[in-house]
């Protein structure tokens, strides 16, 4: 009998846990999706151990050319500047086996080294789990998440997406605007995000499926 | 006796060839001359349309012309769906010609000769992208003053049939948008044996999911998945509907639908 219970109580388990993944997005405004991902260190990272904390997930390909733009130094300073005050920041690789950007852990070490970002970890994602769970379409996609564990940012990394330096002024003449830099200026100073989405630039992430 | 170059200067880089082209010859004092890029990609390479979908980047043109002409905007032709796992783009696979109508000014000398200059940007990609650009130049001398002679541009009629129009009188369109979907409901002069929906603006409809589609007799519906980055409700959804007729002719409408919240 109490074998039974268990049974209809796993499988109900089971049943809700398939049918929230389904239903998962990535909305601002609502929690961010759970995930657990192997970092290029061969340790595993769980998005719940930082709560209480923002976390910066960055989708990554070093060979997409709006990457290498963003590595000219852009992005390094950006996650120097914020890992610096307690951000965490995980690049995400969610390219399939032998597609584009698809790494080694060596190779994503080295990565990391040779253009000196300041990640906190670089999640192995080649089954592409995390990114479908995301929704992430580009290299770079940016998502911010609170401390509360609420996504509150969803987009692209600034609105100057064929600039190599740092510019005043995009190429539509337009102020520039780091989105990411942004929104943890105002959620840290504790205001509300300002811009929560954009349409994020770059390649397509090669995911398998 | 001079001779007025009146090919286009081309450009070549990786994967994608450009040319300015005019359908003209020479330019009629006060009548719009067209101008178009044309694109030739590699095998199996493609450009975006003016919203490339997931991902990608719009191909665009600036100009450097002549005083008191004017370019106004691309005339995009149909575009094509560009299916990647997970990724689904907007975009011309092999060869397209981008036209671009320039008002001509009326106090023109004939045999003038003016330049007419456009950067051009765009994103070629396979599985992998590789940004492009060009600089290109285009010369053409006035012609007589007479009503323009009717000339024959294959590849410029061509690819006018391939742009789309507006939507007749004798349709109707409206939509609904909830939480998970918009369902467009169309009524046509005409059976529609399939229907697709290409988005003028991003981040208002899930570019993979299905779009599925139903009719009933004259009318039928489009149901498609909103993106998951539509935080806000919009009021109408603006883009290009392409109906298949029975007997396989493809058209391509300028839509914005008027949506409703549905319950």
């Amino acid at each position: 009998m109490t074998r039974f219970k268990h049974w209809v109580v796993l499988t109900l388990g089971i049943l809700a846990l398939s049918l929230s993944s389904l239903a998962q997005a990535a909305s601002t405004g609502a929690a961010a999706p759970a995930f657990v991902g192997t970092g290029s260190d061969g340790k595993t990272y769980n998005l719940s151990d930082y709560a209480g904390k923002w976390v910066v997930l960055e989708w990554h390909n070093q060979d997409c050319p709006f990457v290498k733009s963003q590595y000219a130094g852009k992005m390094q300073k950006l996650q120097a500047k914020w890992t610096k005050k307690g951000v965490v920041w995980f690049s995400v690789i969610s390219s399939a086996p032998g597609a584009e950007g698809a790494v080694t852990a060596d190779e994503a070490n080295a990565d990391v080294k040779e253009h000196n970002a300041h990640v906190t970890a670089t999640l192995l994602d080649s089954n592409g789990v995390i990114g479908h769970a995301y929704g992430a379409k580009t290299t770079p996609h940016m998502f911010v998440i609170d401390p509360k564990g609420i996504l509150v940012y969803n987009g692209a990394i600034d609105n100057a997406p064929r600039e190599d330096d740092v510019v005043t002024k995009n190429e539509d003449g337009d102020a520039y605007v780091n989105y990411v830099d942004q929104a943890l200026k105002e959620g840290k100073a504790g205001k509300s995000i300002s811009v929560a989405n954009t349409v994020s630039y770059g390649c397509g992430v090669k995911y398998s499926n | 006796m001079l001779c007025f170059p009146l090919a286009a200067i081309s450009q070549t880089t990786d994967h994608a060839k450009v040319e300015l082209l005019s359908e003209t010859k020479s330019l009629t004092p006060g009548n719009p001359v067209t101008l178009g890029l044309h694109f030739t990609m590699d095998k199996g390479w493609h450009i975006y349309w003016k919203n490339p979908g997931d991902a990608g980047m719009p191909t665009s043109v600036s100009w450097k012309l002549p005083v008191e002409f004017k370019a106004g905007k691309i005339l995009w032709p149909i575009p094509q769906v560009i299916s990647l796992p997970s990724v689904t783009d907007y975009g011309y696979e092999n060869e397209v010609l981008l036209m671009v109508p320039v008002t001509v000014p009326k106090n023109l000398k004939p045999g003038e000769l003016f330049k007419f200059s456009a950067k051009v940007q765009w994103l070629v990609c396979n599985d992998i992208c590789i940004p492009g650009e060009a600089d290109l130049q285009l010369e053409l001398p006035v012609g007589s003053s007479a009503p323009p002679k009717i000339e024959d541009n294959p590849l410029f009629s061509t690819t006018r049939q391939s742009l789309p129009i507006h939507l007749s009188n004798d349709w109707k369109a409206s939509g609904t948008l909830d939480s998970q979907q918009f369902a467009l409901t169309f009524q046509s002069p005409a059976r529609c044996s399939s229907a697709f929906f290409f988005p003028a603006m991003p981040i208002q409809i899930n570019n993979t999911a299905v779009q599925t589609f139903q009719t009933t007799g004259s009318s039928f519906t489009l149901t498609i998945k909103r993106s998951d980055q539509l935080v806000t409700d919009v009021q109408k959804l603006a883009g290009v509907l392409v109906v298949k007729s029975p007997d396989g002719k493809q058209t391509g409408y300028e839509v914005t639908i008027p949506l409703s919240q549905s319950k």
